[in-house]
């Protein structure tokens, strides 16, 4: 059973963003809930990667769209990066972002990412000690 | 500090916005056909090109087609999709009065007819007899099990079943487990066979 695990921080840019683009919060979380699906599927990473709303990113996170049937002419470009854990089924909200300072963004992501690996080998270690 | 959750109603639950909690279950309701064809597509690898090219129109359309709501879909398009995954279209007609008992008795009913269309396409080969009975086996092995997995969740039935694991219910060796009740069936099932 794959859970969700999210940091209080993309609450808070949740929060933040939904009050100018509300719409587009709503596709890029309904495009979340699609991804979970897939997921509980038995989908796996590259076949995730084929998801139309899917961006790949290095060391397995993905950035999710906004994507999606939505009002207004112009919709808001942005992303919600995820980390698919396939050893713990652990799905990662991390950050949700606009396009102003994506690089920025993805190294900040990825540097969870490397946390979470190195918090993962030292509790490994912990347990085989 | 982080949180888990078990869907994205838990997310929702976090983020504490009804109008953005509305906003999204209404964006899932109105594409709840076309997230289960998506889903479908790519648990199979099938990118939207190789949709594209079995449909006979282009990657373009798939995508519109992925982007749009339930509503704007065509019955043929839903059924040309599914065909490409290998699968095939059924609608159930409901009523909309119908409790969640009345859908429960429904299935069952269906497997019942499943059952017996089973039956009927074995009727006098001995191999597909006896591949009959053991599908009837397993099926009320696997109806019994995942109905008591069910039960579980109920507070009454699982503080019934803690108590039998810790021995401490005088009952506990009135009440037959799960496993025993499935052996004891399959043993009556398969006697006269």
């Amino acid at each position: 059973m794959w859970t969700m695990i999210h940091e209080v921080a993309v609450v808070k840019q949740i929060k933040s963003f939904e009050k100018r683009w509300k719409h587009e919060v709503a596709n890029v979380l309904s495009n979340l809930k699609t991804l979970h699906d897939a997921l509980l599927a038995g989908t796996k990473l590259e076949q995730l990667k084929k998801l139309g709303f899917v961006h790949s990113e290095p060391q397995g996170v993905l950035a999710i769209d906004q994507k999606g049937h939505g009002k207004g002419t112009k919709p808001k470009a942005l992303r919600l990066y995820v980390y698919p854990d396939f050893a713990l089924k652990k799905l990662h909200i991390i950050c949700l972002a606009d396009k102003s300072q994506q690089s920025r963004d993805i190294q900040l992501v990825l540097k969870y990412v490397e946390n979470l690996h190195r918090r993962q080998d030292e509790t490994d270690s912990r347990e085989s000690d | 500090m982080n949180s888990e959750s078990k869907n994205i109603s838990g997310l929702l639950d976090a983020i504490g916005n009804d109008e953005l909690t509305q906003a999204t279950n209404d964006r899932i309701r109105e594409r709840k056909i076309i997230s289960n064809l998506i889903v479908l597509r790519t648990s199979q690898g099938s990118s939207q090109s190789d949709i594209a090219q079995e449909m006979g129109c282009t990657q373009s359309r798939v995508s519109k087609l992925e982007q749009g709501v339930d509503r704007d879909l065509k019955i043929s398009d839903i059924e040309a999709y599914m065909r490409c995954c290998g699968h095939t279209l059924s609608a159930n007609f409901l009523p909309s009065n119908w409790t969640i008992m009345d859908k429960v008795k429904h299935h069952a009913f269906e497997i019942v007819r499943q059952l017996q269309a089973m039956c009927e396409l074995s009727n006098g080969d001995e191999t597909m007899e006896a591949g009959a009975v053991r599908s009837h086996v397993e099926t009320l092995s696997n109806m019994v099990r995942l109905i008591l997995e069910s039960a579980v969740a109920i507070p009454c039935v699982k503080s019934e079943i803690s108590n039998l694991t810790d021995g401490t219910s005088g009952s506990a060796r009135d009440v037959p487990s799960s496993s025993l009740i499935v052996s004891e069936i399959e043993g009556q099932i398969s006697e006269p066979v």
